[in-house]
């Protein structure tokens, strides 16, 4: 069968024109960095990266975020472990007032030092992280107390959900904690202060297990942080492994092997050369030369 | 019986001449891509007395291949249709990559990072802003997209007028050569070169619109003439945009052409704008349901100042979406809680478990709307890529059978030097006998005399 002679160089330029194209493609990889730049280029790849990249969006957030809990948290375990030691200095003091020995004139000092207390106790209470009171309930832009004791807040709470469902309370009833004028170791401390400074021994003796449980209740609430903040750096080490594993996912889906891409590039150039050279020696046609 | 013996030389010498011509404008037409080889038809002429009579030129024959050319346009019009496509498709492509800056997936993922810190810090302002921005980022790339995408769509349908003039031309030039052959083949002409035109016009419309046509010229488009015998027939379109449509105009009255009927760049360019347009839809359609969506959940929960009902978004009836003008930091209904709550987050952590959920977009009802837009994305790269393999496939199948027919109709120089040095042997040996007879009678004369 004869091979006419535009059949020749239309096939070179066929080859040449894949070559080129070929050529185009690993050049744009190799310039990306990219093996899937549009859809086209992988569409189950590219929607695949697409939703890996929202997760890893949402577990960078989550770490942001959870740290900002953590140390939300952070700040009212330490306030309430101020709180806890200061209820502990009144125990001392409401011990000491019980004894038989302890003098009237005694017990009014040390009424003055329970109502100094009270004070640590309600400025533990209104405790504030990055302009939120803590133990306001919903009522965060709002002091939880007053000097007297009063609770201006509310009995809401607001949580925060991450984005592996872990979910965190961080805002806390303060009345359910601290409780108020007439309960908790507010209310405690209150009546134990009147009770020194009145001198009434009975009234300082029974505030006792009064305070005694107001401590319990401290430290229920710092359980509760414990388990919520433990749970916030089980969120964050989860995060950190996932978010690892996602850009790993990520890069085999979408990241150009360059060596790979590189020596392809130089196969596909040498087959573009070698389909030059060849165009350029079709134009000397064997028989013409001869014939000449 | 006497026999011309000079006569039976001189029609050699015709013959040789006649093919020395043809092997002549073969090779003048060797780089000719619409050129068909030519060759001369010769017959013993016939004799009385069975010592020969010579040879007779019956005339010059075009090669071709009928049915070789009907694959090649329909390959041709299969190719033009997937280039066009392809690129018209690729454009609308480009306006989801990540890269254009409308990456909607990442849009709708910065709202549920903005809601959920916004739930944890419900009164502050500064989160609540980011909020809203997060909001109107999302109107913002949802309206690059649909706007985008009905810009490539209507750009792409703007080329149609040109191309349907370059059909009506090749169309009307088919028909003059019809008309021109039927001439010439019935003044005993060859048509060789006005058909190798006619063919190259033929194909040329096979890869504008997928028409084809039979051996005497007649041109169809999906059933509908186009050209009949020497007349031509004029498509025309009406309408503009998305409603715009074909026609062919007849004696009495308009034929309509719908895009199933047309192939070739221009059917390729239909159905890319016709497709460019439903991704819109889709992508306005999957923009509103989340918009809705949020709205709903928006409007129920509470701002800072106490206020309920506010949407985040405004829905225009093509779906299009954008930030509700009314919204501000203080009406953002963050809280699920009545008036006078500023700690509450619970409503803006509802709207960020909204879009992670999967009950928001009817037509992918097992998807988050992060998987549904990235599944249209998806779903379109494989049109795109689906094209890319047709034209190809096309491509790569078009050069095979143009090769196969080059085989049949095209010009091999070496052969035609070949044949070049048989007609000139051929030509010099009916001159030797020529020669001879001229000698012999010479010898006679002069014996004679």
């Amino acid at each position: 069968m004869a091979v006419p002679d535009l059949t020749l160089f239309n096939r070179m330029a066929f080859a040449l024109d894949n070559t080129t194209s070929s050529l185009q493609q690993v050049q744009q990889q190799m310039a990306s960095g990219k093996k899937v730049n549009q859809p086209s280029d992988n569409p189950m790849a590219f929607a695949q990266a697409s939703v890996l990249s929202a997760q890893n969006s949402a577990l960078s957030n989550d770490t942001l975020l959870g740290q900002q809990v953590q140390a939300q948290l952070s700040t009212a375990d330490n306030a309430l472990s101020s709180a806890a030691n200061s209820i502990n200095s009144a125990i001392t003091i409401a011990t000491e007032a019980s004894d038989a020995v302890t003098s009237t004139s005694s017990m009014a000092g040390l009424g003055s030092q329970v109502e100094s207390i009270l004070q640590q106790i309600i400025g533990a209470a209104n405790s504030q992280y990055g302009g939120t009171y803590l133990f306001a309930g919903n009522q965060v832009a709002t002091a939880a107390y007053d000097s007297s004791g009063n609770y201006a807040g509310d009995h809401g709470t607001n949580s925060v959900t991450f984005s592996d469902g872990t979910k965190v309370q961080t805002s806390f009833d303060g009345t359910s904690i601290f409780g108020d004028t007439t309960s908790g170791i507010i209310g405690t401390l209150t009546s134990l202060a009147a009770a020194l400074n009145s001198g009434n021994k009975t009234a300082v003796a029974a505030t006792l297990s009064q305070l005694q449980a107001g401590l319990s209740t401290i430290a229920s609430a710092r359980g509760n942080l414990g388990t919520a903040m433990s749970s916030v750096t089980s969120m964050l080490n989860n995060a950190s492994a996932e978010s690892t594993t996602i850009q790993t996912s990520l890069s085999n889906l979408v990241d150009a092997d360059v060596a790979q891409e590189a020596a392809h590039e130089q196969e596909t150039l040498l087959e573009q050369q070698a389909l030059v050279s060849l165009g350029s020696s079709l134009s000397k046609i064997p028989l013409v030369n001869i014939l000449a | 019986m006497s026999v011309n013996l000079a006569s039976i030389g001189i029609t050699g010498i015709a013959a040789a001449e006649a093919q020395i011509a043809a092997a002549e404008s073969n090779i003048s037409n060797a780089s000719n891509p619409n050129y068909s080889i030519e060759s001369v038809n010769l017959a013993a002429s016939p004799s009385f007395n069975g010592a020969g009579a010579g040879v007779q030129i019956l005339g010059t024959t075009r090669a071709s291949a009928p049915y070789l050319d009907t694959q090649i346009n329909s390959t041709q019009s299969d190719m033009s249709y997937n280039q066009s496509y392809s690129q018209a498709v690729a454009l609308a492509q480009q306006i989801l990559e990540p890269s254009s800056g409308n990456d909607l997936s990442a849009a709708l993922q910065n709202i549920i990072n903005a809601f959920t810190n916004l739930s944890a810090s419900p009164q502050n302002s500064t989160v609540r802003s980011s909020a809203i921005a997060s909001l109107s980022q999302f109107a913002q790339v949802s309206q690059n997209v649909s706007s985008g995408l009905a810009s490539t769509a209507n750009n792409q349908l703007l080329q149609i007028p040109t191309l349907v003039d370059q059909i009506n031309q090749a169309s009307s030039q088919i028909a003059q050569l019809n008309q021109q052959i039927v001439a010439a083949k019935a003044g005993g002409q060859s048509g060789a070169a006005l058909e190798d035109q006619r063919d190259a016009l033929v194909n040329q419309l096979a890869g504008l619109v997928g028409a084809s046509a039979d051996s005497q010229g007649n041109v169809t488009v999906g059933g509908v003439p186009l050209v009949s015998g020497t007349s031509a027939l004029t498509l025309s379109t009406s309408g503009s945009g998305v409603s715009l449509s074909l026609q062919v105009t007849l004696p009495n009255g308009n034929l309509p052409i719908t895009s199933n009927q047309v192939g070739g760049s221009l059917g390729g360019i239909l159905s890319a704008a016709m497709d460019t347009i439903q991704l819109q839809s889709d992508v306005n359609s999957l923009t509103a349901s989340v918009a809705s969506a949020m709205n709903g959940q928006a409007s129920s929960g509470y701002g800072l100042d106490g206020s309920t009902g506010t949407n985040l978004f405004t829905i225009a009836p093509g779906g299009t979406i954008a930030l509700n003008p009314a919204l501000s930091v203080q009406n953002l209904g963050a809280s699920a809680t009545a008036a006078g709550v500023p700690g509450d987050g619970s409503n803006a952590t509802a709207i960020a478990s909204l879009l992670n959920s999967a009950a928001i977009y009817a037509a992918s009802p097992n998807a988050t709307p992060v998987q549904a837009f990235a599944g249209i994305a998806s779903n379109f790269g494989t049109v795109v890529q689906n094209a890319n393999n047709s034209q190809q496939q096309a491509s790569a199948s078009l050069q095979s059978l143009t090769q196969l027919k080059g085989s049949i109709t095209g010009v091999s120089l070496n052969d035609q030097l070949t044949n070049l040095i048989q007609y000139q042997n051929l030509l010099e040996a009916s001159g030797r006998a020529v020669q001879a007879v001229n000698d012999l009678t010479t010898f006679l004369v002069q014996t004679l005399t």
